[in-house]
C-alpha cells in the first residue's frame, strides 16, 4: 500500500464538555477570598482534625482526642530537632517530638514500646536536652500511657517491634 | 513484682485493714492513718495561709474522686468558708466508629457552683493531678470569674506526666508514684472508690 493510499487523518472535533467561563474568568476574585479559603480548611481542621493528620499509632490519636476533649490545643510532630551532623553539615539525626502544646509551650513525646526497648529514644531525649536546654518536653512512656489513657478507659496496645532482619516479635 | 497481700478480715472497725483487701489490689500504698495525718496537716497549713481572709474563702471540689479527701480537709480548715462541688464529664472514647470519624466532643460542667467566687480567694481541692487537663480547664473557668486568688490543694501529686505545668497547686499532700493508684476516692472504671486506703491496681487489671 502507497502511502497515497492511507486514508486522512481526521481530526475528530473536541466533544470533552468545556466549562462555561462565567465567573472564574470574568469575576475578579476579592482579595480576602484566599483568606476565607484558609478559614475554612481551619474551620475543616479545627472540626475534624483526625481527616487530615496521619498519626503513626492509634494511641497517638486517642491522645489527641483527650487533649481536644479538654480544650487544649496540639500540633502533630510540628518541629524537628537536629541532634547530630555530619562532617559536611548536614543533618545525620533529628528528633521530631510527637505533640507540641502552645498553650503551655510544652512538647510531648509518647512511646508505646516496652521499657527495654526505648533506648534509643532516651538518648535522644538527652541529646535534645543538651543541646535545647529550653526545651520542655515530656517523655509518656507505655505504663504512664496505660495509666493516663487507662483512667478513661483506652487500652494501650503495644507497638509491634520489627528488629533488623527479624520477625516482628 | 509485688506480691499481693493476703485477705485479712479484722475484728473490729478502726482497723486499717477493716476493709478486706480487694484481690485487684497488688499492695497498700497509704493507710488509712497516714492519709488522716497528712490531711491534717494540710488543713493546719491552709488555716494558717488564710486565717487573715475571714469569710471570704471558698473551697470547691471535683466529683467524683474528691469526695472522700474533701469531706476530711473541709473538717481540718479551722476557719469560716463556703464549700462546693462541681462536677465535669469526662473523656468518655467512643469506639466502633471509623477513627476518622471519631471525634472527642468538648468537656462540658454537668454540675456548677452555686456560689459566685468573683471577688473571693478560692481553694480547688483534687483527689489527684496528673497531666493537670482537668484542672487546667477548671482553672481556666474559674479564671473568667475573677477571683481575688486561685490556689489548688491535692492528695496527690504527679509531675513527672505534667502536661499543665502552670497550675498554681499550692498545697499537695503525697507524691504520687508511677503506679495506678486506687482507693480513698481514686477509682478505676467506678469501683475502688470506697476502700479507705490508697493501694496499687495490679497492671493486668489495665493493662492489655
Amino acid at each position: 500500500m502507497s502511502l497515497t493510499m492511507l486514508p486522512p487523518i481526521i481530526k475528530t472535533p473536541d466533544i470533552r464538555p468545556v466549562r462555561k467561563p462565567v465567573a472564574r474568568i470574568c469575576k475578579v476574585r476579592p482579595l480576602g477570598s484566599l483568606n476565607r479559603t484558609r478559614e475554612l480548611r481551619n474551620k475543616q481542621w479545627r472540626a475534624n482534625p483526625y481527616k487530615f493528620v496521619r498519626f503513626a499509632h492509634p494511641v497517638e490519636a486517642e491522645f489527641a482526642r483527650v487533649l481536644t476533649y479538654y480544650r487544649v490545643r496540639w500540633l502533630y510532630e510540628p518541629h524537628q530537632f537536629p541532634l547530630d551532623w555530619h562532617p559536611d553539615g548536614t543533618v545525620a539525626r533529628m528528633f521530631s517530638p510527637d505533640f507540641y502544646l502552645p498553650e503551655f509551650n510544652l512538647y510531648a513525646e509518647l512511646t508505646t514500646q516496652k521499657q527495654a526497648l526505648v533506648t534509643r529514644k532516651n538518648a535522644k531525649l538527652r541529646r535534645l536536652r543538651e543541646l535545647y536546654p529550653d526545651v520542655n518536653i515530656r517523655l509518656f512512656y507505655r505504663k504512664d500511657l496505660q495509666r493516663v489513657l487507662g483512667r478513661f478507659g483506652i487500652p494501650v496496645p503495644s507497638q509491634t517491634v520489627t528488629p533488623p532482619g527479624g520477625l516482628a516479635v | 513484682m509485688n506480691e499481693p497481700l493476703p485477705v485479712t478480715v479484722p475484728a473490729a472497725p478502726g482497723n486499717p485493714d477493716y476493709f478486706s483487701q480487694a484481690p485487684q489490689i497488688a499492695r497498700v500504698l497509704y493507710t488509712q492513718e497516714e492519709i488522716s495525718v497528712r490531711v491534717k496537716e494540710l488543713g493546719r497549713q491552709i488555716t494558717a495561709d488564710y486565717a487573715e481572709v475571714g469569710r471570704d474563702l471558698v473551697v470547691f471540689g471535683i466529683l467524683k474522686g474528691v469526695l472522700p479527701f474533701l469531706a476530711d480537709l473541709l473538717r481540718s480548715i479551722d476557719l469560716p468558708l463556703q464549700s462546693d462541688v462541681m462536677t465535669i464529664a469526662g473523656y468518655k472514647p467512643r469506639f466502633g466508629e471509623e477513627p476518622a470519624r471519631r471525634l472527642p466532643g468538648v468537656v462540658r460542667i454537668t454540675k456548677d457552683l452555686d456560689i459566685s467566687v468573683s471577688g473571693r480567694h478560692v481553694l480547688i481541692v483534687e483527689d489527684m493531678i496528673d497531666t493537670g487537663l482537668t484542672l487546667n480547664f477548671i482553672a481556666k473557668m474559674v479564671r473568667m470569674r475573677q477571683p481575688a486568688s486561685l490556689a489548688i490543694a491535692t492528695l496527690f501529686n504527679r509531675e513527672a506526666n505534667r502536661l499543665a505545668w502552670n497550675l498554681p497547686v499550692r498545697y499537695s499532700g503525697f507524691d504520687a508514684p508511677d503506679d495506678f493508684l486506687v482507693g480513698y476516692g481514686l477509682d478505676y472504671r467506678e469501683q475502688f472508690r470506697n476502700l479507705p486506703y490508697v493501694g496499687v491496681l495490679k497492671k493486668e487489671v489495665y493493662a492489655l
